[in-house]
């Protein structure tokens, strides 16, 4: 019990340094420009998409790839419903989540009884399925062009414009730290037990009873909510988007940041978020090289750090706490 | 019933390119287990070459094709050191290595190519009618050398010492470890094959298409959809499902609408995996 109530306020000081962080840092931000506030905000939405997508990607051992097409659903959808019937963002943005988790759950229904590479390869048919819809569907989607002038967020009269900065990264990262802790409490209950029982051996999990495939189903249709969610974040504050901003290359880098930065960690996803949207862009100095080396960055960061940043910095500790107790001895 | 003839004809031959890449994918997929998707990039890399080489170097196609394959085998050797290095690892590890590859190769031929789309010069334009069919050169040859590079790899793994080594590796690596193959070898053959297979296939279409350093992506979903269709590691399979797909794909384009002409593709990839997840001429695999 002790113990219990110890990590207990071990997390509660870790989410307390959490808001901190997601109130001063805009704040700093702000001084050096809004190029990098800007730069802030996309980090929190891919640390949004990565955070979700890791509960079935890192937790349960899925490799959902259907991801950022859901984001584009959540995106379409409440640039769709804010342009054609002026809902207010409050209101488009759950119904983005719901509409994502509602097209997600039949997906769901048809891949989860799928394993490892054919899960893969039925959700990358998804992935491709939605990109021509997104660009086919003119009447809807307003086709290659996008959807464009999509409503600002307001609150009563107060509208919150896109140089808005400040004000957008609260929203951003106050949405981070609702996922966070919806990621936190899944996995730290007896849903993610079964989650992490499945990642390790499926058909373990099964014979001793799991009914893995609505627990997969759990763990999908949580990840597809924020996912529609962070699509609405994005389409209301770029105000405009088009099928380019779901490509392939936007699934690829959420599936990096997870990877490089920690898969089944709580914080690695973050961590991975801030590094593939901010590595490029300190890249850019190497002109059009840029994403080649970035290219190699992630195959280095495959090949000599499988476990992620989280991962190295476990090491590091373990070796230290063994070189400590060799000195001790 | 002209204008079907014609569709049918024209998903034939690209039927033919899909069959081509397809087959590499599949014999890539069967020894390693790795979900490739930089495998497209290898597709635009073939045409490129063959490009660069007619454009810069000599005015003839067939040295450009040679080329062309022959760089293909390199790169294909080449990528499969990177992959070895995670073979057995978790499935993400092997996509992450396939999305570094498609970051450094899409990229990097932009830069060496440049963005605008390029077209290698067509040397065999003339339009022949057979029976219905009008067909130029160019397609004719495209459906002369598949039928050539299938029947040549169906014998290989057929008849050859080392195709049915590499049969067994797919089938059960341990297995074959045991009577003495050399899985390791038989994986980087495989990628060799594989891969200049697929960038044969690019630069047989490249005559008749604009390529482009993006175009990778779009022909790494038509092959993954053909060997799930066809059976994971069957190369009959993946050939036949090849040549389903371009037929489909062309009629539908042609009487419905050619921006939905991948969808019905897709839509049998969800189907068959739904109903048969081991494809249409699959078999268990361990």
């Amino acid at each position: 019990m002790g113990r219990r109530s110890l990590d207990t306020n071990k997390k509660n000081i870790s989410y307390l340094a959490g808001i901190a962080v997601a109130i001063i840092l805009p704040l700093v931000i702000r001084l050096t420009g809004a190029y990098w506030a800007h730069i802030l905000i996309l980090i929190g939405i891919y640390a949004i998409l990565a955070t979700s997508l890791n509960l079935i990607m890192g937790y349960t051992g899925q490799a959902d790839l259907a991801h950022s097409a859901l984001y584009g659903v959540g995106a379409y959808t409440s640039g769709i419903i804010a342009i054609r019937f002026g809902i207010n963002f409050w209101i488009t943005l759950p119904i983005a989540g719901l509409v994502a988790v509602a097209i997600g759950s039949i997906l769901g229904l048809i891949t989860l009884r799928l394993r490892g590479t054919y899960f893969a390869l039925a959700c990358s048919a998804f992935l491709f399925l939605m990109s021509m819809v997104f660009t086919n569907l003119r009447n809807l989607t307003g086709g290659i062009q996008g959807l464009l002038f999509i409503p600002s967020a307001s609150i009563g009269g107060f509208v919150i414009h896109q140089k808005d900065k400040i004000i957008w990264t609260y929203i951003v990262f106050a949405v981070l730290l609702l996922t966070i802790f919806v990621v936190d409490r899944v996995v730290h209950s007896r849903v993610g037990r079964a989650l992490i029982a499945i990642r390790e051996d499926e058909d373990l999990a099964k014979s001793t009873g799991v009914n893995t495939f609505w627990y997969k189903m759990i763990a999908f249709v949580v990840a597809t909510f924020f996912a529609g969610v962070s699509g609405a974040l994005f389409a209301t504050y770029n105000g405009m988007v088009t099928p380019a901003n779901f490509d392939i290359i936007l699934f690829f880098m959420i599936v990096a940041a997870c990877f490089i930065g920690g898969l089944g960690t709580l914080l690695g996803p973050v961590i991975g978020a801030v590094i593939v949207v901010l590595l490029p862009e300190i890249l850019r100095v190497t002109g059009q090289y840029y994403f080649v080396i970035f290219g190699v960055f992630i195959i280095a960061a495959t090949l000599f750090a499988p476990d992620g940043v989280i991962g190295l910095v476990t090491k590091a500790r373990k070796k230290l706490a063994r070189r400590q107790q060799k000195a001790v001895d | 019933m002209e204008l079907f003839i014609q569709a049918l004809a024209a998903g034939l031959v690209i039927g033919c390119v899909y069959c081509l890449i397809s087959i590499g994918l599949t014999m890539i997929f069967s020894i390693m287990r790795i979900v490739n998707f930089a495998h497209g990039e290898f597709f635009m890399l073939g045409g490129y070459i063959g490009w660069f080489v007619v454009n810069h170097y000599v005015s003839n196609y067939w040295l450009a094709v040679l080329i062309a394959v022959l760089a293909g085998g390199i790169l294909g050797f080449l990528t499969e050191k990177i992959y070895s290095r995670v073979y057995g690892k978790n499935l993400l590890s092997m996509f992450m290595i396939s999305l570094g590859l498609v970051l450094i190769l899409q990229n990097g031929s932009q830069i060496i190519f440049g963005a605008m789309s390029r077209s290698l010069f067509n040397f065999y334009p003339t339009v022949r009618e057979i029976g219905f069919v009008r067909i130029n050169d160019q397609r004719l040859i495209i459906v002369g050398a598949t039928i050539m590079a299938i029947a040549g790899v169906l014998l290989f793994f057929k008849y050859t010492k080392m195709g049915k080594a590499m049969r067994a590796t797919a089938g059960n690596r341990r297995g074959a470890g045991v009577v003495g193959i050399k899985a390791e070898r038989m994986s980087m053959f495989a990628f060799i094959g594989g891969i200049a297979l697929t960038a044969l296939a690019g630069v047989l279409l490249a005559p008749l298409y604009s390529l482009l350093p993006t175009i990778g992506d779009r022909l790494t979903g038509v092959a993954f959809t053909c060997i799930v269709i066809g059976g994971i590691g069957s190369i009959g399979g993946a050939a036949i499902a090849g040549f389903a797909v371009g037929i489909v794909e062309n009629i539908f384009g042609t009487y419905f609408s050619t921006a939905w002409a991948f969808a019905p593709m897709f839509v049998l990839l969800l189907l068959v995996l739904v109903v048969k997840p081991l494809g249409l001429f699959g078999k268990e695999v361990a």
